[in-house]
């Protein structure tokens, strides 16, 4: 091998790792993050499904921006108004967080239904009516970091 | 064993077991109506999670940090507390009876517990309530004319499972009850 092609073999296999290593380290963001989910299907003939997966980093991240892209005074405001909620959401975000496995809230009727559901380290709410059925899976760990946005 | 490390040791376990007791502990409320929609309400919540939801109950004035005020009410809380601390003294007895000509209720203390009990009125109305004297106590713990719901919770958690309420009738069943388990049994 000529010393050139030895100096692209070189270059291309460290591009290569940074591609895989960058790869690598944002689906372990992703997965450690976990991923939001809003899953909304029609019922009856015609109907549409719309499925938008997001991961949680992204939220964290926005909730970042959102400090810095809120004008001051504003950000002042809606802190201060959430002041009197915020350390029982906290203790709410994190109540859900640390509680084990289980349905905590379901409704069924006839008709429709509703259950709200702690599932590893996601909270799923499934809504199963007769024109349709809505499903949001949330992180957990979501909760904690809005109710820590809303106190910082 | 020393007998005085011995009881540091029971301390020390028994203080690390009870609060994790209470965090163990869900509360659980199951309706059936028969009828109408058939609905079916189930719901499964730690009792430490529902303490952290009291604050969040919405437009709720008189909700303060778990405390609910009560003004203009026909009962005050100061009497309540005085009737509460006499039956905790007195001996397991039936304190009030009334009957009419479909229905009967009777009140009455049985060790621990104050019970409501009525049996199947002409609408096939029963219930069944039973509620630890140490969690009243908490619930009127209150400062003034408020009651201490998050001092209740706790009372209930340190309490430990059991059947708090149950009522049938021909259209529907209601069951409150705390137990360790995170979904309703049967």
């Amino acid at each position: 091998m000529t010393r050139a092609a030895r100096v692209v073999t070189a270059l291309g296999l460290a591009l290569l790792m940074a591609f895989v290593g960058t790869g690598v380290a944002l689906a372990a963001t992703v997965m450690a993050s976990g991923v939001v989910t809003v899953d909304v299907r029609e019922t009856g003939p015609g109907g549409r499904r719309v499925v938008v997966p997001v991961p949680a980093a992204i939220l964290d991240l926005g909730l970042g921006v959102a400090t810095l892209a809120i004008p001051a005074a504003e950000l002042r405001q809606l802190r201060a108004e959430a002041a009197p909620f915020q350390p029982a959401l906290a203790a709410l975000a994190r109540g859900i967080e640390e509680c084990p496995d289980a349905t905590l809230v379901e409704v069924v009727t006839d008709r429709e239904s509703v259950r709200v559901v702690k599932r590893g380290s996601t909270l799923v709410v499934d809504v199963d009516a007769e024109d349709g059925q809505v499903r949001l899976a949330l992180p957990a760990r979501t909760l904690t970091r809005v109710a820590r946005f809303l106190s910082a | 064993m020393n007998p005085r490390r011995f009881l540091a040791f029971a301390a020390l376990a028994l203080a690390t077991a009870l609060p994790a007791a209470a965090q163990d502990l869900w509360l659980h409320v199951k309706v059936d109506e028969q009828g109408g929609e058939n609905a079916r309400v189930t719901v499964n919540l730690p009792i430490s999670l529902v303490e952290s939801m009291l604050p969040l109950i919405e437009g709720a004035k008189e909700i303060e940090d778990g405390r609910i005020v009560i003004d203009d009410t026909d009962v005050e809380i100061e009497d309540l507390r005085r009737v509460l601390a006499s039956l905790t003294d007195s001996p397991d007895a039936t304190f009030a009876e009334v009957e009419t000509d479909d229905e009967r209720i009777v009140f009455f203390k049985d060790g621990a517990y104050l019970r409501v009990e009525t049996d199947a009125s002409a609408e096939g109305t029963e219930i069944r309530a039973r509620f630890p004297i140490a969690v009243l106590e908490a619930l009127l713990s209150g400062p003034e004319n408020q009651l201490d719901v998050a001092a209740a919770l706790r009372a209930l958690a340190a309490h430990g499972p059991g059947d708090l309420v149950t009522v049938r009738d021909h259209d529907a069943t209601v069951r409150v009850w705390i137990d360790d388990l995170p979904e309703a049994g049967e």
